[in-house]
């Protein structure tokens, strides 16, 4: 069957009629032309047929439950690490057992260190792959500290130690367990070393030392910041520099 | 840079379009694990950049974030398929009413019964077809909304879309004979 010309026209509208995109008066136009006319009244149900076989014929994929809680993870870690925000909710609930069973349970869930240091290295070798080691390149820390100033809401120390042998190479903004940090980065010899600074709630915790993957590790926390040093020079010398950046701090 | 409200905007702004991300994802993809990935990855990203997220549609504006990433996981791992997106324009009223009263898709999923043949043919279109089309029949997004997500003018989103039913229709077409 032939259809007329104004049809032709009225099709695209009635496509846009089915998507939803017509305004209240251009969508009754369409309807208006559909009741007296056979041939578009069956393309208009055939369209909105067409969409509904779309939705129940296709597949909607729902996120997983374990990719649920990964991303909630993203949002809830840093929530759990920004004090302000917990003690805004936690206080008010005001109770003492309530308090302390939240700082149990917040005590008691710690990120296993090994996976911290993979994480740690990962970043490591990231950096040098990309050939990203520093955003702003400088030996003189009066110009790495304010650059961090408008980029991230804590203050890491920022020392150059050229004279004992390891000199400030720059700094980078980079993320650990989801979380803004400080990269510092160092010289030693032919060596880079990243310090990635972050702060955190916890208490302060001596040097650890561990080796990932053909690096070297060192953690540690100290006045509200924790410290993961990371490169491949050799444990002691590294050591070495991860006590200047502590005693300067 | 992380607020300290970031974690509550995150819950607001992104979780509750987590099953759209991944879906388009998936559906862009065609692969769990690396949709899991590239969604994770979005996510965090989103994370990050939610001082960047200036109102209007939040699933929009993830979405982008997600396509962005699936189409660079997809260039990382050389699996991205050339884009054949020529001809597009090229329909004309007239073959768009031939398509629409000859064999309807409907007509031929009654027939067939068969949900399989429209995902397998949805999944043989190019991608540039393929992601307007989910985004329409699985998301319903408005194509401003979809504009936004693939970034090209609303124009291209309504000819890609009549294009790409058009190009579904004949595949499942073949498929059920």
């Amino acid at each position: 069957m032939k259809q007329s010309a104004d049809c032709m026209a009225c099709l695209k509208k009635m496509q846009l009629y089915a998507d939803n995109e017509l305004s209240p008066s251009e969508a009754s136009a369409v309807l208006a032309h559909a009741r007296d006319c056979a041939d578009c009244r069956r393309t208009l149900a055939a369209l909105e047929k067409n969409a509904k076989d779309m939705q129940n014929g296709l597949t909607y994929y729902p996120a997983p439950a374990d990719l649920v809680t990964r991303v909630r993870a993203i949002g809830g870690r840093a929530a759990r690490r920004r004090p302000p925000a917990w003690m805004a909710w936690a206080l008010p609930l005001s109770s003492a057992a309530t308090l302390a069973v939240a700082l149990l349970l917040y005590f008691s869930v710690p990120t296993p260190a090994d996976m911290l240091a993979d994480e740690i290295v990962s970043i490591h070798v990231r950096a040098l792959q990309e050939k990203h080691i520093t955003d702003v390149t400088s030996t003189d820390q009066h110009t790495v500290k304010p650059w961090f100033a408008g980029r991230i809401d804590f203050s890491p120390p920022v020392h150059d130690f050229a004279k004992q042998g390891y000199p400030l190479v720059g700094g980078r903004l980079d993320y650990v367990t989801h979380q803004a940090a400080a990269a510092l980065v160092y010289h030693r010899n032919k060596h880079v070393i990243n310090v990635l600074v972050t702060p955190t709630a916890e208490g302060d915790m001596p040097m650890t030392a561990l080796s990932r993957r053909g690096y070297n590790l060192v953690f540690w926390r100290k006045d509200h910041l924790a410290f993961e040093a990371v490169s491949d020079l050799n444990a002691s010398e590294l050591m070495d520099l991860c006590k200047l950046i502590a005693d300067a701090q | 840079m992380t607020r300290p409200d970031d974690a509550h905007r995150f819950e607001d702004i992104v979780l509750p379009h987590l099953d759209a991300a991944y879906n388009f994802a998936r559906w862009i993809l065609r692969n769990d694990a690396a949709a899991q990935d590239v969604v994770q990855e979005a996510c965090l990203r989103a994370y990050k950049g939610l001082h960047r997220f200036a109102g209007g549609s939040p699933r929009a504006w993830l979405l982008t974030i997600v396509r962005h990433e699936s189409y660079d996981w997809l260039t990382r791992t050389k699996a991205r398929a050339a884009v054949s997106l020529d001809d597009e324009e090229g329909l004309s009223a007239a073959d768009e009413a031939a398509v629409v009263h000859h064999d309807t898709p409907e007509a031929a999923l009654a027939r067939s019964q068969d949900k399989q043949a429209l995902n397998a043919a949805l999944n043989e279109l190019p991608e540039g077809f393929r992601e307007v089309l989910i985004l329409k029949e699985l998301e319903d997004m408005s194509y401003k909304e979809i504009a936004e997500v693939t970034g090209v003018a609303i124009g291209t989103v309504m000819s890609r879309l009549s294009r790409g039913r058009t190009m579904l229709r004949q595949k499942l077409a073949e498929k059920c004979g």
